[in-house]
């Protein structure tokens, strides 16, 4: 079993079939993770690069351990970057990259379309870890991983995303995971953020939480940027909350038992209440553990540089 | 007395209403004859067999890049450029480094047109001060030694009382301000525009009001003041609506439209196209629409390419790094005869027409036409062939051109400035031995600097 392409640069262009693989895939991965001797020797040998052009702790720590789980050697390639010099910074630290002999490259880079570029330039295979707000396509999997195993269906569930739309990754990649396994999605947040584009993706959109919430199996919470405020998106942390900041009473708005995720990380008390973190319906720490488990398997199932495919930037 | 006759080629002159075969006699660098049948002696003779002959093509809107730009584009390379596409003339925008506001920028431009340049060159002169959009340049002295328009092209007049004093003191000189309508703090940082694409591919848009708030207030400003505002490519439906209405009643506004923007939509985008990254934005297929429809019942006056050179490190880069702007002059024509000759939305003689007399009398000129006296500046084009355009093809310096590998049916097959050669298509023999100086392909640079 592997996935069709060179590259996991989104979830757009996978199939149901490709997402189902990857989920089946993890199952075992998960198993393997929860044992005594969390390893599994498959990688051994090859080398995965993390390329993080912007800072984030979690997703590089969860692809470092998925990999060295797989007992790959791992290179953690911090790029501190400006935003004038964004895009040279890339050219520049891709010959470097090849030069070293990477097999998996994941990259995370502020602008969209960035893995793709990059994917175009190299033989390793290449991993999006969340360009701009384009595409986070292991959140996704993850998210569907953990609602599957929870639930065991995604077929048919109604989840409310709500928040930053315009500005999440993870919304979009969410978005067409789980509508092509099956869920029916709706969006909540205020017009700024939530706005009628969205629409073209087959979703509804709710600008009130009440409206937004009602049947909800899943209620998926983004976190919400201090900078967007400054952009005047919103007018306040503090308004956002009391529009769209989920506690224990409005949880109720959704249907009985609805589970609440979050993509991390949470600022606690505005998008959602500590006392609904602390919930059995909260998944929130499970799509921490579940990620290992995915990206073991998305390493698993791409096939790593392959020899056959020229790099034109070479 | 040098002489030249342009033999047995459909002569299309749409100043004219001429579009049958006849010939055309040069004289000295002037147009002395054209007639069904010239006998003449002593003189070259250019068989234009299969070929038609049109008044060169006028571009009011270029980017040259020199002073500054050398990296990008040259007033020789540009030049090169346009006569690839057929064009005899061009504007070029003051967006350089420096800024083209003073005397000596635009006499700087006119000398290396003279020395370098192979076709006629006109400097547009900013419209403030390093384009800051605070203090107005010295129209008058700068008209005086040949700033053909004014622009602030690229960063438009945010302050409407610049504006309206712009406008206001051109009357004096009948000259119009070309005007990039942009707000640009509703563009803010946005790369496309706003719609259905950006959302998908997560790219920050640039909302289409961002043209249309600053066409409706400059019209408004135009009909105060009774300036000649011309507006600058025009890219979505209600900029069209805005400048109808104001004609409607009567105001002094013109507009031009790119090739880009009649033939393409945002979906060029997909795939971080950065070939598909300028400003304006590509908008939607009702937009292309409405730009079309306002072309044919003269909302729109004419063509501009809005030719941007960027290098190919600039454009091979991420999408939001990529500068905005393709090059155009040399695709211009083939690409509008195979979208809408071929397809028989237009005329030969309607997108001619677009090309010389629209633009020229824009700029209330008696140019683009082949009425006898006037220079010889002409083109001959091959119409109906199918023929790729490729990389090769290019003149300019700069190669970000979103049409390399398409299939056109047209081809500039020649082009005389002054009743001189400027340009041979390199894959078309030439019709006779060439006078004056052939634009050459430029030459290839062994290795990479």
């Amino acid at each position: 079993m592997a996935l069709p392409t060179k590259d996991l640069l989104g979830i757009e262009g996978l199939s149901a079939g490709d997402l189902t693989a990857v989920l089946d895939t993890a199952k075992g991965f998960k198993e393997v993770i929860t044992r005594t001797v969390k390893k599994v020797p498959v990688l051994r040998g090859r080398t995965v690069v993390n390329l993080f052009f912007e800072n984030s702790t979690r997703t590089r720590t969860s692809f470092e351990l998925a990999a060295r789980r797989l007992d790959a050697d791992v290179i953690n390639f911090d790029v501190a970057t400006s935003s004038v010099a964004k895009g040279e910074a890339l050219l520049d630290t891709i010959e470097t990259i090849e030069a070293l002999g990477a097999d998996y490259i994941v990259i995370r880079h502020g602008s969209s379309g960035a893995p793709h570029f990059l994917a175009k330039a190299v033989r390793a295979s290449v991993i999006n870890g969340g360009d701009g707000a384009h595409e986070h396509p292991t959140q996704a999997l993850l998210d569907a991983f953990t609602i599957q195993e929870r639930l065991g269906k995604i077929e048919g569930l109604r989840v409310a995303i709500v928040g930053d739309i315009l500005h999440s990754r993870v919304a979009r990649s969410n978005i067409i995971a789980l509508q092509k396994l099956g869920a029916q999605i709706v969006l909540i947040g205020p017009p700024s953020l939530v706005p009628e584009s969205f629409l073209a993706y087959g979703v509804e959109i709710e600008h009130t939480l009440r409206e937004g919430l009602r049947d909800a199996d899943i209620v998926y919470l983004l976190r919400i940027q201090l900078e967007r405020q400054r952009k005047n998106l919103f007018p306040s942390l503090d308004e956002y909350r009391l529009l769209y900041g989920i506690n224990r009473e409005r949880l109720g708005w959704a249907k009985p038992g609805a589970l609440v995720m979050h993509p991390g990380p949470v600022n606690r008390g505005v998008e959602v209440s500590r006392d609904v973190m602390e919930m059995d319906e909260s998944l929130i720490t499970t799509q921490v553990t579940n990620g290992v488990a995915i990206r073991m398997a998305v390493f698993y199932l791409l096939q790593g540089a392959r020899e056959d495919v020229a790099a034109p930037h070479t | 007395m040098s002489r030249l006759l342009i033999r047995n080629g459909t002569i299309i002159d749409p100043s004219q209403g001429i579009h049958r075969a006849m010939d055309l006699l040069v004289e000295d660098g002037k147009i002395s004859a054209l007639k069904a049948r010239i006998d003449a002696s002593d003189v070259e003779i250019i068989d234009a067999s299969g070929l038609h002959v049109a008044p060169g093509f006028i571009d009011i809107h270029t980017h040259l890049r020199e002073p500054g730009g050398e990296g990008s584009e040259t007033i020789e390379t540009g030049t090169r450029a346009a006569a690839a596409g057929g064009f005899t003339t061009i504007y070029c925008m003051p967006n350089t480094t420096p800024v083209c506001d003073s005397e000596t920028g635009v006499q700087y431009v006119l000398s290396r047109a003279a020395s370098h340049g192979c076709i006629n060159v006109v400097p547009v002169a900013a419209i403030t001060k390093g384009m800051q959009g605070e203090e107005l340049t010295n129209f008058g002295r700068l008209m005086n030694c040949g700033a053909g328009a004014f622009s602030d092209d690229g960063r438009p007049v945010m302050n409407a009382e610049i504006m309206r004093r712009a406008l206001e003191y051109t009357k004096l000189l009948g000259i119009p301000l070309f005007e990039h309508c942009e707000d640009m703090n509703l563009t803010a940082e946005g790369h496309m525009n706003e719609g259905v694409v950006s959302a998908r591919l997560g790219i920050k848009g640039i909302p289409r009001v961002s043209e249309s708030v600053m066409v409706s207030r400059n019209c408004a400003l135009a009909a105060a003041t009774g300036g000649h505002l011309h507006v600058c490519h025009v890219s979505t439906r209600e900029s069209v609506d805005a400048i109808r209405e104001a004609r409607r009643n009567g105001v002094h506004v013109t507009a031009e439209v790119s090739p880009h923007h009649l033939t393409m939509t945002e979906e060029a985008v997909i795939g971080y196209n950065t070939n598909a990254k300028m400003k304006p934005p590509l908008c939607e297929k009702a937009d292309r629409d409405a730009l079309i429809v306002a072309l044919e019942d003269g909302t729109i006056d004419c063509i501009a390419t809005d030719h941007a050179p960027h290098s190919a490190q600039a454009k091979d880069n991420v999408f939001d790094a990529a500068p905005f702007g393709i090059i155009g002059m040399e695709t211009a024509f083939p690409v509008l005869y195979t979208s809408f000759v071929v397809t028989k939305r237009w005329t030969l003689d309607f997108l001619v027409e677009k090309m010389t007399t629209g633009p020229a009398r824009v700029m209330n000129r008696e140019w683009g036409t082949l009425r006898p006296g006037v220079a010889a500046d002409f083109t001959l084009l091959e119409l109906g062939k199918s023929a790729k355009f490729e990389q090769r093809h290019i003149f300019s310096k700069s190669k970000n051109c979103p049409w390399v590998g398409a299939t056109m049916k047209a081809r500039i097959a020649a082009t005389f400035v002054n009743g001189k050669q400027v340009f041979q298509h390199p894959d078309l023999v030439a019709p006779s031995s060439p006078v004056g100086d052939v634009a050459k392909p430029r030459e290839r640079k062994a290795a990479k600097a």
